[in-house]
Formats: C-alpha cells, sequence, structure tokens
C-alpha cells in the first residue's frame, strides 16, 4: 500500500451500489451444555437465518435490542465465529466473490485486511501494554505491509487522519480519554485501508459531546476512504442520522430493511414502529403518552411459535403464532427504493413512524438567546 | 426570582464541594453547587460522565464512596412529616435525634449528620430513597427481591414480618410486575434487566419516600424498557406526588420526563431552568451545544453534527475561573479565563439561572442574600 492510495481512494475502486457483502441465511447457534456428560441440550438460535446485502460505499446500520443477535451477525461476517450455516460472500476487487464462511486460511489472509471491525468499549479493545504506536501498526506488521521508517510515518499519517497528533505514538492508551481511545481503534482499523469496516456500537460508550466528534470522524473518513460501513447500534437517532439503508433485527432474525428515510417515516413491521415510538423525543412540547410494548424479548434459546413478535404485537392475529412470514419485498410506491419486512400484515397496517421534533427546538436558531 | 420561601422545597443545597483526596492529589468533584428541588417535582440533572451528577446524589444520601468527603456546603431537606414513632427500634433511636436536629422550618442538614447515624440511617431509604443505574450490583444475589423489600420496610415501618411481605409483594404489584407472588420469592438473577429495574424501584417506593433520586436508571435498558420504566415513574409519580430527581445523560429522557432542569458541569451547576426554558432558550453555551450535538430525527442527514471541541479536563487538573473556557465556542480572553462567572437570574416567573459571563448580574441584584452566598 501506498500513501496514493489513500489520498486517492475513489480511482480504481468499483461503483458504488453494488454489493459489496452478501449475507445469505447467516445462522449461528450456541449449544448449551447441561447434564453429566455436558451434553448439548439445547441451542441459543442467537442468528437464526440472516440475509442481509451492503452495498459498496453505503452505510447499512443494523438495529436491534439486545440479544437479538445484531452483534453475532458482525462476528459471523468477520468470522470471528464461524457461523453454524449460511453463507458469506465478500466481493473482493481483485479475487472476486469469496465464501468468507468457508475460505481456507490463505484466502482469509488476503480478505481479512479488507474486513475490519471497531469494538464498542475503547477501554477494552486496546492493549494496555502497548504503545498507540504499535497499537497501530499491528496489523500493518503482521500483514507484513510495510516496515522501518515507512511504518512510522503511516502510523503517524493514520494519527493524523483520525485527529489525534503524531507524537501521540509513544505513549499508552491509559492516557487518553474514551473518545480518543475510540480514534486509536478507528486508525488501526483503517491501517489496512479496508473496503468494509464493521463498527460495533462504536459511539455507545462515549459522552454526547465525543460521540458527535466521533461520528463525524466516520463520516469524514467514509468520504475520503470510500469506506463501506456495517454500523451496530442500539440509537436510533445516531442510526438515523448516519446510516442510508436500515434493517432492524429481532431474536435472531431481520425484521425489516429499507431505506432509512422511508422506514423511520412509514415502517412496515410492527416491531419498528415499536421501537420508533419508545425513542424519547429531545422536545418537552412534544411529550407523547408512549404505549410501551408488553412484556420482554424472548429467549432466543427458546424463541414463541411462527412470527417471533406475535406475543409482543399489538396487531397479531391467529396466524401469527402459527405461520413464521419470510423477509419479502413490500411494493414502494414512493419509489424510494426497496423496502423488505416479515410480517402478514406489513401491506394492510398502517404504522406510525418516527415523531420529528419541530424545528426551532434547542440549540436551533431561536434558542440561540 | 421568586422568594425562595414562596415555593415549597423538597430540598435546598447550598454551595456544596465535595473532594476525593488520592495519591495523584485532590479531585474536586463539587465546587459550589447550589440548586433546589420543588416540592412534588420531577427534576433532572444533565451532565456528561465527570460532571457531578452522581456525587450530587451521593452527597444527599449520604452514601459518598471513600475517600470522598463534603468539606463545604449544605443540604437542607425539609421533612415531609415525622415518621410514625415506634415503627421500628431504629425510628424510635432516630426520633429523637432527628427531631433535635429539625430547625424551626422543619429542615434538617443532611452535611450535619454521621453517615453512619441512626438518623441519616431513618432519613435513607424511608425519606429519601435512591435507584442506581445497575440493578444488579444494587441487589443482593443470595436473597429473593421479596426477602430484600420486606428487609427495607422493617427497619422502616412495621415490626410484623407477615404484612412487610404483603407489603413488598403489593409494591411489585404497583410497579407492573407479571405474578407478584411469584417475582417475590425469585432470585435477582432469574429476572431480565427491566424487571430487576422494577424490583429496585419497588424497593426504593416502599416506604413511601419524599423525594426519590434515580440515577441513571434507565441507561443499561433497552429502548422499549426505557420507555416502559420511564412511563412507570411518570405514573408513580402523579399517583403519589412524591420529588423524583432524575440523573441522566440523554436529553431525550429529559425532555420527556422532567420539570426542571439542572445542567452540569466539572462539578458546578452551569444553568437551571424550566424543560422549556433549556430546551427552547438555553443561554450557556454549554446547554447550547449539548443539545446541538445530539442527532436528531428529521435534521438534513448529510450535515455534520457540531461538536463541542476538546474533551473533558482530566479530574486532576482544576480549570480556574468558569470551567467551562478552555471549550467555550462563545470564549472571551481576559474575562472567562479569569473570573468565576456569578450566577445571573433572568426575569420572569420562573427561576432560570445561569452562570455565564455573557449574562452579566443586573444592575440592581434580585436577591443581594442569594448573590452573597454564590459569589
Amino acid at each position: 500500500m501506498t500513501e496514493s492510495d489513500v489520498q486517492q481512494p475513489s480511482s480504481g475502486t468499483a461503483p458504488a451500489g453494488e454489493p459489496l457483502l452478501e449475507v445469505r441465511g447467516l445462522k449461528k447457534h450456541f449449544p448449551i451444555k447441561g447434564g453429566m456428560l455436558r451434553r448439548t441440550i439445547g441451542e441459543v438460535k442467537s442468528v437464526d437465518g440472516v440475509d442481509l446485502t451492503v452495498n459498496r460505499g453505503e452505510t447499512l446500520a443494523v438495529v436491534g435490542e439486545s440479544g437479538c443477535g445484531k452483534s453475532t451477525t458482525g462476528r459471523s461476517i468477520m468470522r470471528l465465529e464461524q457461523p453454524t450455516a449460511g453463507e458469506v460472500i465478500f466481493h473482493d476487487r481483485e479475487l472476486g466473490p469469496v465464501n468468507v464462511e468457508s475460505a481456507d486460511r490463505k484466502t482469509m489472509e488476503k480478505i481479512r485486511p479488507k474486513m475490519q471491525i471497531i469494538f464498542q468499549d475503547p477501554f477494552a479493545s486496546l492493549d494496555s501494554r502497548m504503545t498507540v504506536g504499535r497499537v497501530i501498526a499491528e496489523p500493518l506488521v503482521i500483514n507484513k505491509v510495510l516496515k522501518g521508517q515507512a511504518l512510522r510515518d503511516r502510523v503517524a499519517e493514520l494519527l493524523q487522519l483520525v485527529g489525534l497528533r503524531p507524537e501521540h505514538a509513544s505513549r499508552y492508551p491509559h492516557a487518553f480519554s474514551g473518545g480518543q481511545r475510540q480514534r486509536i481503534g478507528i486508525a488501526r482499523a483503517i491501517a489496512l485501508d479496508p473496503d468494509l469496516i464493521i463498527a460495533d456500537e462504536p459511539v455507545s460508550a462515549l459522552d454526547v459531546s465525543v460521540q458527535a466528534q466521533v461520528i463525524n470522524l466516520l463520516e469524514e473518513l467514509q468520504d475520503r476512504l470510500n469506506l463501506t460501513y456495517m454500523f451496530i447500534s442500539h440509537d436510533l437517532s445516531v442510526v438515523e442520522h448516519i446510516s442510508d439503508r436500515v434493517a432492524v433485527m429481532y431474536v435472531g432474525k431481520v425484521v425489516e430493511v429499507g431505506n432509512t428515510r422511508d422506514l423511520y417515516r412509514r415502517p412496515r413491521h410492527p416491531y419498528t414502529e415499536a421501537l420508533l415510538s419508545a425513542l424519547p423525543q429531545p422536545d418537552p412540547r412534544n411529550r407523547i403518552e408512549i404505549v410501551p410494548l408488553k412484556g420482554e424479548v424472548p429467549s432466543p434459546a427458546n424463541p414463541p411459535s411462527g412470527c417471533y413478535f406475535h406475543t409482543r404485537c399489538p396487531y397479531a392475529q391467529e396466524i401469527c403464532s402459527v405461520e413464521a412470514p419470510p423477509l419479502r419485498e413490500i411494493p414502494n410506491a414512493d419509489g424510494t427504493g426497496k423496502h423488505e419486512a416479515a410480517c402478514h400484515f406489513a401491506e394492510e397496517l398502517e404504522l406510525k413512524g418516527a415523531l420529528v421534533p419541530s424545528a426551532e427546538v434547542a440549540g436551533g436558531k431561536d434558542g440561540m438567546g | 426570582m421568586a422568594e425562595e420561601s414562596d415555593q415549597d422545597l423538597i430540598v435546598s443545597v447550598r454551595d456544596l464541594e465535595v473532594q476525593f483526596p488520592t495519591t495523584l492529589g485532590v479531585v474536586q468533584a463539587l465546587n459550589g453547587v447550589s440548586f433546589d428541588i420543588p416540592r412534588g417535582k420531577v427534576v433532572g440533572i444533565v451532565g456528561e460522565s465527570g460532571s457531578g451528577k452522581s456525587v450530587t446524589a451521593r452527597s444527599i444520601m449520604q452514601i459518598l464512596e471513600r475517600p470522598g468527603r463534603i468539606t463545604k456546603g449544605e443540604i437542607k431537606f425539609h421533612r415531609e412529616k415525622a415518621q410514625q414513632a415506634g415503627a421500628s427500634q431504629l425510628m424510635e433511636e432516630a426520633g429523637a435525634e432527628l427531631s433535635k436536629l429539625t430547625d424551626e422550618s422543619g429542615a434538617v442538614d443532611i452535611t450535619k449528620l454521621d453517615p453512619r447515624s441512626s438518623a441519616m440511617r431513618a432519613i435513607r431509604g424511608a425519606e429519601i430513597a435512591m435507584i442506581f443505574q445497575e440493578p444488579m450490583t444494587s441487589l443482593n444475589p443470595v436473597y429473593t427481591v421479596g426477602n430484600q423489600i420486606q428487609e427495607a420496610i422493617l427497619l422502616h415501618q412495621t415490626p410484623d414480618k407477615k404484612v412487610a411481605w404483603d407489603q413488598a409483594v403489593d409494591m411489585l404489584r404497583q410497579v407492573g410486575m407479571p405474578n407478584p407472588e411469584r417475582i417475590a420469592k425469585s432470585y435477582p438473577h432469574e429476572l431480565s434487566g427491566g424487571m430487576r429495574q422494577r424490583a429496585m424501584i419497588a424497593m426504593a417506593l416502599s416506604c413511601h419516600p419524599a423525594l426519590l433520586i434515580a440515577d441513571e436508571p434507565t441507561t443499561a435498558l433497552d429502548v422499549t424498557t426505557e420507555a416502559q420504566i420511564l412511563s412507570l415513574m411518570r405514573r408513580l409519580q402523579s399517583d403519589i406526588g412524591m420529588s423524583i430527581m432524575f440523573i441522566t445523560h440523554s436529553m431525550g429522557v429529559v425532555a420527556q420526563l422532567c420539570d426542571e432542569v439542572i445542567v452540569m458541569y466539572l462539578g458546578q451547576v452551569v444553568e437551571y431552568g424550566t424543560v422549556d426554558e433549556i430546551f427552547y432558550n438555553p443561554k450557556h453555551p454549554y446547554t447550547q451545544a449539548l443539545l446541538r450535538a445530539i442527532p436528531r430525527i428529521g435534521a438534513d442527514e448529510h450535515q455534520p453534527l457540531e461538536v463541542i471541541k476538546g474533551s473533558i479536563p482530566d479530574p486532576y487538573v482544576r480549570v480556574p475561573a468558569c470551567p467551562f473556557h478552555p471549550r467555550c465556542p462563545e470564549f472571551m480572553a481576559g474575562t472567562c479565563d479569569t473570573v468565576y462567572p456569578v450566577e445571573t437570574t433572568f426575569a420572569g416567573p420562573t427561576k432560570h439561572s445561569v452562570r455565564c459571563h455573557l449574562y452579566p448580574q443586573q444592575e440592581e441584584p434580585v436577591d443581594p442574600e442569594r448573590s452573597k452566598v454564590e459569589v
């Protein structure tokens, strides 16, 4: 890799809009061991048949509540967890489509640098005994990309790219704040000039003022380096800001996928509606009496019959407890792109989108005082 | 500004300072915090990590973690009612001590009480209760949920175990637990995060406190569970009429739940106002910046978010004068970095006040008594 690759990332890349990553029927089941012989007595179906496509240059957000399998999906795509079933196809610029889930060691070595991950907790994801310079240089050293002065130059360049100073390379992670640590994690992730970055709740652990800085950095890097993001998050406000498309997960399955704007305005799955209505809006004049979802998220070890959401769904009918609805395309009159939902009544239901807070609230023009 | 006696206050904190002496230096966690909590209102305290929100709450409860200690200031707690004498041994012991310490207006200065004294123990739990962010760390894993609620009731209200148990089950029912009899016999690990938080709320409310301090009670929960807990708190607040001090870093939660808002930064109150004033007419540059930094639904997606430059300073470093000046977009050299801003109260029916040099004190101080204390 040379410097010019970084500065002119758009040259020689495939046009945006083509699929970069295709996930077909991805499953990750964890065995539950029990009894005297530690036999498998059940399975936690963390990810239970996920289909996703991430197009080159876009940001696909994966949202859902804890335990819905969004992080496991990310880790299975990276093959940090070996998927139980399904296909993960990565469209490499040189190798063409590669099946990541079954690739041999040699192919993985070529593919891995192209897919990177950023973790949620910036305090756990950096080795406290390594200087920041070594943390960032590690992927370059392991993949034998650079060494000596060229390596040091690249590390300095990466530090500047994420808004830190080159002299920070000699310090240890403990000397940095949460936001700065997340920048270091981002520098490490972009060191090998990847195509895809899976960002697993990258801003959830940060304070509001720092969160905005990191979000802006991620967006800026996406433009400069032509990155594709899979952005895993539970924060629907951040997701609306950063993503082009959103996939909503519930108990190991994708229940709805659509354009961000479209999905927020007109959700097609009752679970998406519930998520959007539960979002506390930062507008005191717009207090909504939330009708909270009843009950709890079912256990992925023992999911309900039929549609997994029927136990909590306010619109559930008889068929919902019997037949599991597949994820299917919903005809879209607005022409805002493909919209898919896994609901028997996706066409009939008139679901409410997210409320939009009034424009003058909160530090808007009128609020300046 | 309205005279303070006009309003029925439950807690008034004046000039509170808390220090944590450590081997690396003294951390000034609170640096002259003053605010009031009106009775029957939900007051939100917002701020980022290190702003002193939790330390403020813990000071009121007298449960500061070591080596933290209150070094200055007072916390006046206006007691609602004398607890029934003879309800328990603890209440009997505390009764005499408390009546001795209560001034003519019926207020007790909490800072004067020993954290381990029976007077403080009588107030804590019975009159001021607290719920925490992570319910698993505040529930004892080896006792059933019912047992733990029963314990609080036995300590403060009744010596009768059967009555206490029934009351515990009833509390669980009130916080919307399905099948409260079964839940009362469950251990904390058998419950989900949302259920544990409900159990915590049931425990906190079991002695009918006049003030409930909620320290980020929904931060660890998912949005749908958060919505359930918030609507529960709103319902309980209007049913029981207690005051709530709600600590959070989520502006959305504040907007949805609170009546008044205290904005804190680095151990100081920088702005105080009604929720409407804070969201529609914020005065302090920090409040304005905080509100602009949150992504909001329906905003222009490809516009970068406004950021506050820099990050929260190291706790061992004391920022002179206005604590926000190194990050402030309105920074005025020579003023903001040298003079500590006084509190300016805006004219009007509410007590909207701010500590910022952009809003110099009016010519005639509205309340000379107050500003004397503040400077």
